[in-house]
C-alpha cells in the first residue's frame, strides 16, 4: 500500500514545554489507524502538530510524498488534510448548514458540494430536519455528526479524528464507530484516529499506536494490540470515562 | 417638531451604527478594542474634504474613494501597530491602537491645524417643506447611505461565502483555520471593511455638520462604544439597531430637557454605565454575529 502519512522524528508542544518527543508514526492509504493513550499523553499534541495549529520543534512530517510542517493550517487542508478537533469545533453561532458549507470552503465545484451535500443526509439524516438551526443548540451526538460530516465535505484524503466518542453515551459511541467503519470500508477514506475507547476502537483499526508521556511505548496490528498485556491491563480494562470537552 | 427631529436623530444615530459596527467586527474576530477606529473615522473626513476640495469630484464618486482609502488605513494599521503584537500579553495590541489614535490625531493636528474647518458642499442641501416640517435632503442622503451599506454589509456577513468565513474566525480562529479558512487574510478584510465603513461615515458627517476637525473622531469613537456595549460586543444587527437608538434618543432628550448644558452627552454616557450594571452583554446578547 502507498504510504500516505509519515511522522519523523517529531517533538512538539507549547512554547518550551514538549509534550510530545520523537515521535514516529505512519499511515498507508486506506487504512484506520487508532492511537491510544492517557489523559495528557499527547495524542491531541500530535494530531495538532500534523495539522499545522503546532509546529513541531524537531522531525518532519511527510504527507503524500512532501514536507508539510511549517505550513499553517489552511494550507495544510488544502493539501488533505481534515482534522476534527477534540471537542467537535462546532461553529456554534451558525447554523448546521452554514457549518457544512463551511467544510467546503476551499472547493468551488458547486455541482459536487451539492451532491456530497445529499450524501450527507444520507449518512446522517438527523442533520437535514435541522439545517437551519443554530449548530450549538444541538446535542453532543448530534453535534460530533455534523463534525464528521462537515469534514467529508472537505474530501479529505486523511481524516484526522480526535476522540469523537467523548462525552456521547454508549449507542452514540457505538454508530460513530460504524460510522468511522463504514467511511472506511465503503468510501475508503484513510483516517488516523485517536480514541479513548480503546476496545471498540480496535474494532475498526487495523493498526495502532500507544502513546505514553508523549512517546509511542507499543505498535501493531490491531489483534497484536489486543493481544499485548500491557495494553489489555491499562487500556482494554473496563475504565469508562465520560467527560465534557 | 418632534418628527424632525426624530429624522435628525435617525440620521445621527446611522453614524453611530457604522462606527460601532467598525467596532463589532474587530472585536468579532480579534476581540480587541479598536481605539485608533475613531482616527480613522476622522482621517475619512479629511480625506473626503480633500477630494471635494481639489478634484471637485461627486460624491458617489468621493464617499467610495475616501472608503478605499480608509480602508486601506485600517489594514495598515492592523499590519504596523496589532498584528506584530497579537502574540504577546493581550493588553499589548490595545495599548497599541491607543498609540494609533496619538499619532493620527496629532499627524492631523500638524497637518491641519487644531481648529475646526469648514466641509465643502459637496452636494446641495435643500430643504423640504412638508406641511409645518423643514427636512433637509442631506439629513436623509446620509440617512439613505448609512442604511444602504448597513444593509449591504449584512448581506456580506449572512450569505457570501467570504463573510461566513469571518462569522467563522470571530468564533473560533482554530475552527476556522481547520476548515481552510486564512485567519490572517480574513482578520485583514475586517479592519478594511470596518475602517471604510468609518471613512464613509466621516464624509457623511462632514456632509451634515458642515464642520471637521482633528477631533471629531473623539466623539463619534466613544458614541460607537456606548453603542457597542448596547448593541452586545460583536453583534452586528445588535450594533445597526443601538446606533439607531441612541441617536434617536439623544435627539429626545434635546427636546424633552431643554437645558443650557449639554444633557446629550450625559445621557448617553449614562445609558452606557446603565447597560453596564444591569445588562452588561447588551440589549441583543453578545457575539451573535449574525443577528
Ligand atoms: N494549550 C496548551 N498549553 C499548554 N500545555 C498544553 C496545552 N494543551 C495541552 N497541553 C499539555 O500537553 C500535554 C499533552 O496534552 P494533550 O492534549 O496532547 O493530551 P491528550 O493525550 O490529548 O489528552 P486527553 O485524552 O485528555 O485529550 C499535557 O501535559 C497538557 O497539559
Ligand atoms: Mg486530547
Amino acid at each position: 500500500m502507498i504510504k500516505m502519512l509519515s511522522v519523523k522524528g517529531v517533538s512538539s508542544g507549547y512554547g518550551k514545554l514538549l509534550a510530545i518527543h520523537d515521535v514516529d508514526i505512519n499511515v498507508k492509504k486506506g487504512e484506520v489507524v487508532v492511537l491510544i493513550g492517557a489523559n495528557g499523553a499527547g495524542k491531541s499534541t500530535l494530531l495538532r502538530t500534523i495539522s499545522g495549529v503546532l509546529r513541531p520543534s524537531k522531525g518532519q512530517i511527510i504527507f503524500q510524498g512532501r514536507k508539510i510542517n511549517g505550513y499553517k493550517p489552511h494550507s495544510i487542508v488544502k493539501m488533505g488534510v481534515v482534522q476534527i478537533q477534540e471537542g467537535r469545533g462546532i461553529l456554534a453561532r451558525m447554523t448546521v448548514k452554514e457549518n457544512l458549507e463551511m467544510g467546503a470552503y476551499l472547493r468551488s465545484d458547486k455541482g459536487a458540494i451539492e451532491k456530497d451535500l445529499v450524501q450527507t443526509f444520507e449518512k446522517f439524516p438527523h442533520l437535514k430536519d435541522r439545517l437551519s438551526q443554530n449548530a450549538g443548540t444541538l446535542s453532543g451526538g448530534e453535534q460530533q455528526m455534523l463534525a464528521i460530516g462537515r469534514s467529508l465535505m472537505a474530501r479529505p484524503q486523511l481524516l484526522l479524528m480526535d476522540e469523537p466518542s467523548l462525552g456521547l453515551a454508549p449507542v452514540i459511541v457505538e454508530f460513530i464507530l460504524e460510522t468511522i467503519h463504514d467511511l472506511r470500508e465503503k468510501d475508503e477514506y484513510t483516517i488516523l484516529l485517536v480514541e479513548q475507547n480503546a476496545n471498540q476502537a480496535l474494532d475498526v483499526a487495523d493498526r495502532g499506536y500507544v502513546l505514553e508521556t508523549g512517546r509511542i511505548v507499543i505498535e501493531g496490528k490491531s489483534q497484536e494490540l489486543r493481544d499485548n498485556e500491557k495494553v489489555q491491563r491499562a487500556y482494554l480494562g473496563k475504565t469508562i470515562r465520560s467527560r465534557e470537552n | 417638531m418632534i418628527f424632525q427631529q426624530l429624522i435628525n436623530g435617525l440620521m445621527l444615530g446611522a453614524n453611530y451604527s457604522l462606527v460601532a459596527i467598525g467596532y463589532t467586527l474587530i472585536f468579532g474576530v480579534l476581540g480587541l478594542l479598536h481605539f485608533a477606529h475613531g482616527e480613522v473615522l476622522m482621517a475619512g473626513a479629511f480625506m473626503g474634504f480633500y477630494i471635494i476640495l481639489w478634484t471637485d469630484l461627486p460624491l458617489y464618486i468621493t464617499l467610495p474613494l475616501t472608503m478605499i482609502a480608509t480602508g486601506a488605513l485600517g489594514i495598515i494599521i492592523d499590519l504596523l501597530a496589532i498584528r506584530p503584537l497579537r502574540k504577546d500579553f493581550h493588553l499589548a495590541p490595545l495599548l497599541s491602537t491607543i498609540g494609533v489614535t496619538i499619532i493620527l490625531q496629532n499627524l492631523a493636528v500638524k497637518l491641519f491645524g487644531g481648529y475646526g474647518t469648514r466641509f465643502p458642499d459637496a452636494i446641495k442641501d435643500y430643504h423640504f417643506k412638508i406641511g409645518s416640517l423643514f427636512i433637509s435632503s442631506i439629513n436623509i442622503l446620509t440617512l439613505g447611505i448609512s442604511i444602504f451599506l448597513m444593509i449591504a454589509l449584512y448581506f456580506f456577513i449572512s450569505k457570501t461565502k467570504i463573510g461566513k468565513a469571518m462569522r467563522a474566525v470571530s468564533e473560533s480562529h482554530l475552527t476556522a483555520g481547520l476548515l481552510g479558512v486564512n485567519v490572517d487574510w480574513i482578520v485583514l478584510l475586517t479592519f478594511g471593511i470596518a475602517s471604510a465603513l468609518a471613512g464613509a461615515s466621516g464624509v457623511m458627517i462632514g456632509l451634515a455638520f458642515h464642520a471637521i476637525s482633528p477631533f471629531i473622531g473623539l466623539t463619534f469613537a466613544l458614541k460607537g462604544l456606548v453603542v457597542m456595549l448596547l448593541g452586545g460586543l460583536g453583534n452586528v444587527l445588535g450594533a445597526m439597531i443601538g446606533g439607531l437608538i441612541l441617536g434617536m434618543a439623544e435627539v429626545l432628550a434635546i427636546v424633552v430637557l431643554p437645558t443650557e448644558i449639554n444633557l446629550q452627552d450625559i445621557f448617553s454616557f449614562g445609558i452606557m454605565i446603565l447597560i453596564l450594571i444591569f445588562r452588561p452583554t447588551g440589549l441583543f446578547g453578545t457575539r451573535i454575529t449574525q443577528g
